[in-house]
C-alpha cells in the first residue's frame, strides 16, 4: 500500500524534475533553432545562457524584482548574440571560431563579474527567486498536479514559446524569410529582403531565448549564480536542437527526454532499490550524447538548414 | 638562390655609402637579404591578423579591468613578469596546449572542424595513465609505449567521427563535440570507479599513480618535460606531412575544395578520415605527455578544458605548425603570467579566459581588425596629406580615447561610494568618445569640439574637490591642463588657416 | 638608389626601437639591478640584510577550488587566518585556484617563496583534493612548513606536514540526535556529496545520532541507506560540492516525494540549493521541510532574507566544523611555539566540531536541547562512540 503510494508520489515527481530539467534545455534549443534556421551556427549558446544566469542575478539582487532578473537576462543574452551576429554576419567571420570565443567570453566575463559584484569566487549571495505559479484546479489530480500544478512561470512560458515558435517559423512572412536565409539565401536576396538583416535578427533572437534559458536556471530554478552553472547545458541544448531535426517541437521531445534522464539520476540516488546503479551515473549522463551520434550515424536521417555555416556574399551585381 | 641578388645590393650599398662604418654596411645587407627573402605581402597577413586580435584583446582585457576596479597596469606588470621569470612553466602550460591546437589545425587544413579535442586528450591520457601503471616496462621504451597507445586511442576517438563524417555525412562539429562528452563521462566513470586507486586516498577520484620507469623526466626546472620536445617532434611532423607528402597534399585538396578534389581522384573521404584520426592521435599524445610529465595519474578534473584551448591556439596560429607553437607559447605565458598576477595582485585569473575568448572572437573576423588597421592607415595618410589638421587631430583623438577610458574607469570604482561624482565622470568618459568618434569619422566639425570635454574635465575636477575629497587630483589636473592646451593650440592654429584665405568660413 | 636609403632608415629605425624596447624593459623591470640598499633605507634599518626583497608575509594559504565567499569551508579557513592576523599580529596571503591543476604551482611557488627572499613560516592547504600536490612539493622542498586541511598525509614519511582532520562523524550524529527529536513524519534524510570516506562518515554519523534519540527512525539491515533515514548523494564527484542545481532538485524529490522533513545538507556550497529548497517547500507541504547546515553557522541561510536575518528559518541548525580553530591553531603553533607535524584532530571534546544554536532565528524546545547536550556530553567523555561509517548496525 505504502509502495503504491510512494510510486505515485514518485512518477510525479519525475514528470515535475522532467519539466524543470528540460526547461533550461528546450528555451536554449529553441534559441538555437531561430539562429540556425536563419543559417548561423551558434555553438556559444552555452555562453549566452550562462550570461543570461548572471544578468538575471545581478539585476535581481540590485532590484529585488525577479522579472527584472529575467528582462536583463534577455537583454544579455541578446547583446552578446549581437557580438556573435556582428563577427558572423557584418564581419564574415568563422562562425564556429566565434561561438568558441563567446563560450571561453562568457565564462570569464561571468566569473569575474561575481568577484566584481559580490567579491566572492564561486557562489553569488541568494535573490529573490520568481514566484512558483499554482495552479489550483489541476494541482489536486494525483500525478499531473504534483508535475505541472506548482511551476515556475518560465516553465509554462517555454511552453507556450515552443508553440509561437513553431507558429512564426512555419506560418508567418517573416518565418519563411527565415527560413529561406538558411535554406537558399540568393533567392531571398532576389526577392530584395536583406539577407543580413533577417540572420542578424535570428541570432540575436536566439541570445535571447538561451538567456531565459540562464534566466531559469538562476532565479527559478536556482536562487543564486554560480561558476559556470550551466555545466554544459548549452551542449546539450545543441543535441536536443539536432536530435529534434531542426523543428520546435522535435526540441521538445528531445529536451524532454533529456531533461528527464537528468531527473532519473536523482531518483536513482533516493531509492534504495536503485542504489547499487550509483557507480553507473556517468552512463546515464551519456545517453543524449550518444544518441545524437547514433542518430546523425544514420538511424534516422537529419535535415539541417541548407546554406548553414556559410556566410552569405552578396553577388555584385553588373 | 639568391646570391646573385646578394651581391647586387652589396656593390650598391658600399657604392653609395662609403662613408659609413662596414659594420653598418654589413647588417644592411643582411637586412636586404632578408627583406628579400620574405615572402609576399599576402603571406604576412594572418601574422598581422593574429598580433592585432592579441592587441586588441589585451586593450579590451585593461579597459574592462579598468571598470571593474582593478588596478589594470600592475596587474599587466605581474603578468608579464611572471612570464618572463619562469620559462619552464610557460613552456610546460605549453607543451599541452602545442598538442590540441596541432590536432584543430591539421583537421582544419583538410576542411574539418574539430571541436572535440577535450575528449581525445582524456581519452588518450586515460589510457597512458593505465599503461602507466598495469604494464612493467624497462626507462625509455615505457613512455613511448604509453604514448604511443595513447596516440592510438586519442586516433581511435577522432577516426570515428572522421568515418561518420565521410560515409555517413554526419557533421563532425556535433559528432566530435558530443563524443568529447561522451569520453569525459567514461574517464570519469573509470577514475572514481573501476581504476579507483584503493588505500588511504580512496575518496579522490584518481587511478593509481605511474611506474617511475614510464615517467617523463624533466628537461629544467620543477615544470618543463620531456613531452615538450615530442611537442616539437609533432610540430616537425605535421609541418612536414602537410608540405612534403602526397597524404598532406590531398587534405589540403580537400580541405580546399572537396569537389574539385574528387575530380582530380583523391580519396577524399580516405583524407577526412584519416585526417580526423591523426588529429585525434595529437590530441591524444597531448594528453599522454601532461600524465606521464605533470601528473602522473589520471586526475578527475585534471585537463581543465585544454582541449577548448586548442581551438583558440589553432586560431590564433592561423592553423599552421609554426603558428601553432608560437600561439602555445603566447597563451602559456598568458596562464603562467596569470598564476603569478592572481597570486600577487589578487587579480582573479578568469582574466585570462577573457582575454583568450576575446582573441578568439577577433581572430574570427579578420576583417575587424583589416578595418582598424585601414583607420590606421587613414590617418597616417590624413597626417601626410593635411599635416595642419591632421597632427592636432590625431593628438585630440590620443586625448579624447584616453579620457573615455579614464572616465569610465574612474567612475565605474566611484559608483559605490559616491554616485554623483561617478555619474560626472562616466558623462566625461561618454563626451569624450563622442568628440574621438567624430574624429575617426573625420567629421569637420570636430576639431572644433575638442573644448567640450576639456571643459567636462574642469567641470569634474571642481566637483571632485567640493564634494569628493580631491581623490583624482593630479590625474585630472593633468588631462584638464592638457585639454586646455590642445584646444587652445587648435584654436589659434585655426585663426591661423583661416584669416589667409579670406574669410571663406 | 631610393631603395638603399630606405634599407638604411629601415636598418636604423630597428635599431632605435630595439634599443628603445630594452631600455623600456631594463626600466620597468629592472633585472640586472644590482642588490642596493639605496632605495629601500627603511627595510634596511629593520631588516640587517642587503637583498632588497624581504617577504611581507608569515603564512601562505591556497584555498581549496570555491575560492573566497563560499560561506563555508575556505570562508573558515579565512577567517581563522584572520583571527591570527588580530591576535597574533601574523601576516598572510592566499591563492585561489581555480582547477586542481593549479595547487602544485601554487604551492611550489610558496614553498619557493618566489619573489621573495625568506620563506613562509606556514603553508596551509585547504581541501584534500590537495594532497598529491603538497606531497610532492614537500619533497622538493625537506624545510618548509605545511598543514593540510581534511587530509592525512603520513607524518613519517613527510615530516614537515600537520594533517588537520575532523571526527565528522560526532558533529553529525550531534545534528543527527537534534533531526530526531524534532522530526514530525519520522523521515529524515541527509543529502551527501558522493560516496567517499568522508560522506560516509557524515551519513554514519547522522543515522546514528537520528536513531540514538529516536529509536523509531530504524535501519534497514539489508541496505547502506537504513530505511527512514535516507542517504542521498547529490553527484559522483567533487563537482558535486558545487552543483546547486542538481542539489535542489534532490531535495525536492527528498521533501516532496519521499516525505522526510528534514534533510542534513552535508555537500559544502551545494548545500545552499537543499536550504533554498526548503525555504519554498515550507509554504506548500503539509509537513514541515528543514534543512541542517554543514561546516560554518547557515541558519541565517534559511530565513526569508538572509542579508537581514529574522525568524523564521527552515534550517533548524548546522553542524560546525571549525576549521577556523583548526587553522588558527596551526598558525599560532608555526609562528610561536614551532610547527608540530603530525595530527591535529578536531574533535567534540576539543570543540572541533559542535552544533548551531541560535534562539534568535529558532528557538528549540528545552528539553530537545538538554537531550542532545547529554548526548554531546557523552560523546565528548567518550562513553558513547560514534560509528565511521554506515555499516554501523
Amino acid at each position: 500500500m505504502q509502495d503504491i503510494q510512494t510510486l505515485v508520489a514518485l512518477t510525479g515527481w519525475l514528470l515535475k524534475a522532467t519539466l524543470m530539467m528540460s526547461t533550461p534545455l528546450v528555451l536554449a534549443a529553441l534559441g538555437g533553432l531561430f539562429s540556425e534556421k536563419t543559417g548561423i551556427v551558434n555553438i556559444g549558446l552555452e555562453g549566452m545562457m550562462l550570461i543570461g544566469a548572471f544578468s538575471a542575478v545581478a539585476a535581481t539582487y540590485f532590484t529585488d524584482n525577479p522579472w527584472l532578473g529575467v528582462l536583463a537576462a534577455v537583454i544579455a543574452g541578446g547583446m552578446l548574440a549581437s557580438i556573435h551576429a556582428i563577427v558572423c554576419v557584418k564581419y564574415k567571420g568563422n562562425q564556429i571560431v566565434s561561438g568558441a570565443g563567446i563560450i571561453l567570453f562568457a565564462g570569464g566575463f561571468t566569473t569575474l563579474m561575481l568577484e566584481v559584484v559580490w567579491g566572492v569566487k564561486g557562489v553569488s549571495d541568494s535573490v529573490t527567486r520568481l514566484p512558483n505559479v499554482v495552479i489550483e484546479p489541476i494541482s489536486d489530480i494525483p500525478i499531473l498536479g504534483v508535475a505541472l500544478g506548482a511551476q515556475s512561470p518560465l516553465v509554462y512560458i517555454m511552453l507556450i514559446l515552443v508553440v509561437v515558435s513553431w507558429f512564426v517559423i512555419y506560418k508567418t512572412p517573416f518565418g519563411l524569410r527565415i527560413q529561406a536565409a538558411g535554406e537558399d539565401p540568393s533567392a531571398l536576396d532576389a526577392a530584395g529582403v536583406s539577407v543580413s538583416s533577417v540572420r542578424m535578427i535570428g541570432v540575436v533572437l536566439s541570445g535571447c531565448l538561451s538567456g531565459l534559458g540562464g534566466a531559469y536556471l538562476a532565479i527559478s530554478y536556482a536562487s543564486e549564480f554560480g561558476k559556470m552553472m550551466t555545466v554544459g547545458r548549452g551542449f546539450i541544448a545543441l543535441a536536443a536542437l539536432i536530435f529534434g531535426n531542426w523543428t520546435p517541437f522535435g526540441c521538445l521531445i528531445a529536451g524532454a527526454l533529456f531533461g528527464f534522464l537528468d531527473g532519473l539520476q536523482f531518483a536513482i540516488s533516493i531509492l534504495p532499490e536503485f542504489s547499487f546503479m550509483l557507480e553507473y551515473v556517468n552512463f546515464i549522463k551519456m545517453i543524449p550524447y550518444v544518441l545524437v551520434i547514433v542518430a546523425l550515424a544514420g538511424i534516422r536521417k537529419s535535415v539541417p538548414p541548407k546554406a548553414i555555416g556559410t556566410p552569405y556574399e552578396k553577388e555584385a551585381r553588373g | 638562390m639568391s646570391g646573385e641578388y646578394i651581391e647586387d645590393s652589396a656593390v650598391d650599398v658600399s657604392h653609395t655609402h662609403e662613408e659609413k662604418s662596414s659594420a653598418f654596411q654589413k647588417l644592411v645587407i643582411v637586412f636586404n637579404k632578408v627583406k628579400h627573402r620574405l615572402p609576399s605581402r599576402d603571406y604576412w597577413k594572418p601574422l598581422f591578423w593574429s598580433l592585432g586580435s592579441i592587441i586588441l584583446a589585451l586593450l579590451v582585457s585593461a579597459i574592462m579591468m579598468t571598470v571593474m576596479g582593478y588596478d589594470a597596469i600592475m596587474a599587466f606588470d605581474y603578468l608579464i613578469r611572471g612570464a618572463l621569470d619562469q620559462p619552464d612553466r610557460v613552456l610546460q602550460y605549453a607543451t599541452p596546449l602545442i598538442l590540441t591546437g596541432l590536432s584543430v589545425a591539421l583537421a582544419f587544413r583538410c576542411g574539418l572542424f574539430n571541436i572535440g579535442p577535450e575528449g581525445q586528450l582524456l581519452i588518450g591520457s586515460m589510457a597512458a595513465a593505465i599503461l602507466g601503471y598495469v604494464v612493467a616496462l624497462p626507462f625509455l621504451v615505457h613512455p613511448l609505449v604509453c604514448i604511443g597507445v595513447a596516440a592510438l586511442a586519442g586516433g581511435l576517438w577522432g577516426f570515428l567521427p572522421g568515418l561518420l563524417r565521410a560515409y555517413r555525412g554526419a557533421h563532425e562539429v556535433v559528432t566530435t563535440m558530443m563524443l568529447s562528452y561522451v569520453a569525459i563521462n567514461f574517464t570519469q566513470y573509470l577514475a572514481g570507479g573501476p581504476l579507483k586507486e584503493q588505500g588511504e586516498y580512496a575518496w579522490i577520484s584518481q587511478t593509481t599513480r605511474i611506474l617511475d620507469t614510464s615517467e617523463l623526466a624533466k628537461i629544467f626546472g620543477p615544470y618543463l618535460h620531456w613531452g615538450f620536445a615530442v611537442a616539437i617532434v609533432c610540430v616537425i611532423g605535421i609541418d612536414f606531412l602537410l608540405k612534403r607528402t602526397v597524404l598532406g597534399y590531398e587534405m589540403k585538396a580537400v580541405g580546399l575544395n572537396e569537389e574539385a578534389a574528387e575530380y582530380a581522384g583523391i580519396n577524399s573521404k580516405r583524407s577526412m578520415a584519416l585526417a580526423l584520426g591523426i588529429s585525434g592521435a595529437l590530441a591524444g599524445i597531448g594528453g599522454a605527455g601532461e600524465i606521464l610529465g605533470t601528473h602522473h595519474r589520471f586526475l578527475d578534473g585534471w585537463s581543465g578544458g585544454l582541449g577548448w584551448d586548442g581551438i583558440t591556439v589553432a586560431v590564433l596560429g592561423n592553423n599552421s605548425p609554426w603558428g601553432v607553437l608560437g600561439a602555445a607559447i603566447f597563451f602559456g605565458a598568458l596562464r603562467a603570467g596569470g598564476n603569478r598576477m592572481h597570486q600577487f595582485a589578487h587579480v582573479p585569473i578568469e582574466i585570462v579566459g577573457l582575454i583568450q575568448g576575446l582573441v578568439v572572437i577577433f581572430v574570427a573576423a579578420p576583417r575587424i581588425i583589416d578595418w582598424l588597421g585601414r583607420q590606421t592607415i587613414d590617418s597616417a595618410s590624413w597626417i601626410k596629406r593635411e599635416p595642419r589638421e591632421g597632427l592636432p587631430g590625431i593628438a585630440v583623438l590620443v586625448f579624447n580615447l584616453f579620457g573615455l577610458f579614464l572616465g569610465i574607469g574612474i567612475s565605474a570604482s566611484l559608483f559605490a561610494t559616491n554616485p554623483i561624482l561617478g555619474v560626472m565622470f562616466s558623462m566625461v568618459g561618454i563626451v569624450s568618445g563622442l568628440v574621438s568618434y567624430r574624429i575617426l569619422s573625420r567629421q569637420e566639425t570636430a576639431l572644433s569640439l575638442s573644448i567640450i570635454p576639456a571643459i567636462a574635465w574642469v567641470d569634474a575636477m571642481v566637483l571632485d574637490i567640493l564634494i569628493g575629497e580631491a581623490m583624482f587630483f593630479n590625474m585630472g589636473m593633468v588631462m584638464v591642463i592638457v585639454g586646455l592646451i590642445l584646444s587652445v593650440v587648435l584654436w589659434m592654429m585655426q585663426a591661423l588657416t583661416v584669416q589667409p584665405d579670406g574669410g571663406e568660413v | 638608389m631610393s631603395s638603399s636609403n630606405k634599407s638604411v632608415m629601415a636598418v636604423a629605425l630597428i635599431i632605435i626601437i630595439g634599443i628603445a624596447g630594452l631600455g623600456i624593459y631594463i626600466i620597468a623591470f629592472n633585472p640586472f639591478a644590482p642588490p642596493t640598499t639605496t632605495t629601500t633605507t627603511t627595510t634596511t634599518t629593520t631588516t640587517t640584510t642587503t637583498t632588497g626583497n624581504p617577504n611581507p608575509y608569515d603564512v601562505a594559504i591556497v584555498f581549496a577550488t570555491g575560492g573566497l565567499g563560499d560561506k563555508s569551508f575556505n570562508d573558515a579557513a579565512y577567517q581563522g587566518a584572520l583571527d591570527a592576523e588580530d591576535q597574533l599580529g601574523i601576516t598572510f596571503t592566499y591563492v585561489e585556484p581555480a582547477s586542481v591543476t593549479e595547487f602544485e604551482g601554487y604551492i611550489r611557488d610558496y614553498a619557493l617563496h618566489a619573489g621573495y627572499d625568506d620563506p613562509y613560516d606556514l603553508i596551509i592547504c585547504v581541501g584534500f583534493t590537495q594532497a598529491d600536490a603538497l606531497m610532492t612539493v614537500a619533497n622538493e622542498t625537506p624545510t618548509q612548513n605545511f598543514a593540510i586541511i581534511d587530509m592525512w598525509i603520513d607524518p613519517v614519511v613527510y615530516p614537515t606536514v600537520t594533517s588537520l582532520l575532523f571526527n565528522e562523524n560526532e558533529g553529525a550524529a550531534l545534528v543527527g540526535a537534534l533531526a530526531g527529536l524534532m522530526t514530525t513524519t519520522n523521515k529524515v534524510a541527509i543529502a551527501a556529496a558522493y560516496q567517499n570516506d568522508m560522506f560516509d562518515r557524515f551519513a554514519g554519523g547522522y543515522v546514528f545520532g537520528a536513531n540514538y534519540t529516536n529509536p523509531g527512525i530504524a535501519g534497514d539491515l539489508s541496505h547502506a541507506a537504513p530505511y527512514n533515514c535516507t542517504v542521498a548523494y547529490v553527484g559522483s564527484d567533487w563537482r558535486a560540492f558545487t552543483d546547486i542545481p542538481a542539489a535542489t532538485i534532490l531535495a525536492d524529490a527528498l521533501y516532496n516525494a519521499q516525505g522526510n522533513d528534514i534533510v542534513f545538507a552535508a555537500t559544502g556550497r551545494a548545500g545552499l540549493g537543499v536550504i533554498n529548497t526548503a525555504k519554498v517547500l515550507n509554504e506548500t507541504l503539509d509537513h514541515p521541510a528543514w534543512a541542517i547546515g554543514v561546516d560554518s553557522p547557515q541558519m541565517y541561510l534559511g530565513t526569508a532574507n538572509p542579508s537581514a536575518p529574522d525568524a523564521p528559518t527552515a534550517v533548524i541548525t548546522s553542524m560546525l566544523k571549525r576549521v577556523d580553530v583548526a587553522v588558527f591553531d596551526a598558525i599560532k603553533n608555526a609562528t610561536t611555539t614551532g610547527h608540530t607535524p603530525g595530527i591535529w584532530s578536531g574533535t567534540v571534546a576539543n570543540g572541533g566540531l559542535d552544533f548551531e544554536i541560535n534562539a534568535d532565528l529558532r528557538v528549540i524546545p528545552q528539553s530537545i536541547l538538554d537531550e542532545v547536550n547529554a548526548f554531546k556530553a557523552l560523546i565528548a567523555a567518550g562513553t558513547v562512540v560514534v560509528p565511521f561509517n554506515l555499516y554501523w548496525i
